[in-house]
């Protein structure tokens, strides 16, 4: 019965957690910049949602929940292990193989999003890498709806600007 | 109609304003020089930085306790109850002894029968099941 019960209960978690861990995989290795690292914290987290798990409201939004324990996995593995400079991820780690000339593109990318201040590279990770909707930016960064919307503008603003500036620099 | 906020051209973009606002900022985009070239330049940060997300995105191997600890639970309760049944065999007579070892392996097979049946259930799952192509 217990036994029962614990196995019923992990794939219940496993339900609601696989259609994320692709997202959660890109999140955590743009805010780790690496791969291996990215792995231990999505695993970290899922071990502590899954003890959670039992106590969480179903009504709430899932994936804010969810993406708030991994953001402070990250955070943690970060202060614990080396410090990563944002946006330097190796191109040789990425899961999809990129062309030389979008591969330039992307470093410059990745290189003005480590640029940004932590509420905008936040956010746009988040709705990128983790690809949340507003709700979920909401829960997860426990802000209401309409301080999102005007973050993340102010984040896309933000990171035009300093993408178009290293353009030019790089020209 | 209410002036278009700036951040309203993000949240058009994201698909994240009700219809009705939806269709006003449209209009606004299309006519409005300075928000369309505002609009244009999100369009394409946002497609690259979608290919940059895709880039990073690999599928994580995550391992939980829950079924792991359900096996080793369920050898425990198989080797205490096998156990018991040794030592109530070696305390009672003879006579007992056939009776109760008859009873036991009984209520053991009908404690059993559902594990045993959902253990076959996913072997022929398993055997049946179409590989997935690539």
């Amino acid at each position: 019965m217990m036994t029962n019960r614990r196995a019923a209960a992990e794939d219940e978690f496993r339900q609601w957690i696989e259609p994320l861990l692709k997202q959660s995989a890109a999140y955590a290795f743009a805010l780790l910049g690496n791969r291996a690292d990215a792995e231990d914290a999505v695993q970290e987290a899922a071990l502590k949602a899954y003890r959670k798990f039992a106590d969480f409201d179903r009504s709430r939004c899932f994936r804010g929940w969810w993406f708030a324990i991994l953001r402070n996995c990250c955070r943690d593995l970060r202060r614990r292990r080396r410090p990563v400079q944002c946006g330097n991820c190796l191109d040789s780690q990425l899961a999809a193989p990129v062309a030389a000339e979008s591969a330039e593109q992307q470093e410059e990318l990745r290189r003005a999003l480590g640029l940004l201040s932590q509420d905008h590279r936040e956010i746009l990770e988040l709705r990128y890498f983790g690809q949340c909707s507003y709700r979920d930016l909401a829960a997860t960064l426990g802000i209401p709806e309409g301080t999102v919307m005007s973050r993340l503008h102010a984040a896309r603003k933000a990171l035009a600007a300093t993408y178009r500036r290293s353009h030019h620099d790089a020209d | 109609m209410m002036p278009i906020e700036e951040w309203e051209i993000s949240a058009y973009l994201d698909g994240e304003l009700p219809a009705e606002r939806r269709e006003e900022v449209r209009r606004a985009i299309a006519e409005d020089e300075h928000l369309r070239r505002q609009y244009e330049q999100f369009v394409a940060l946002d497609a690259e930085l979608q290919t940059l997300a895709k880039a990073a995105a690999f599928d994580p191997c995550i391992s939980l306790p829950g079924r792991a600890m359900a096996n080793r639970l369920d050898v425990f309760q198989w080797t205490c109850a096998l156990l018991l049944l040794r030592l109530v065999l070696k305390l009672v007579p003879f006579a007992w002894n056939v009776g109760l070892a008859v009873v036991l392996l009984a209520a053991l097979l009908v404690w059993a029968l559902p594990y045993l049946l959902r253990l076959a259930e996913e072997d022929r799952r398993q055997i049946f099941s179409v590989p997935a192509a690539g």
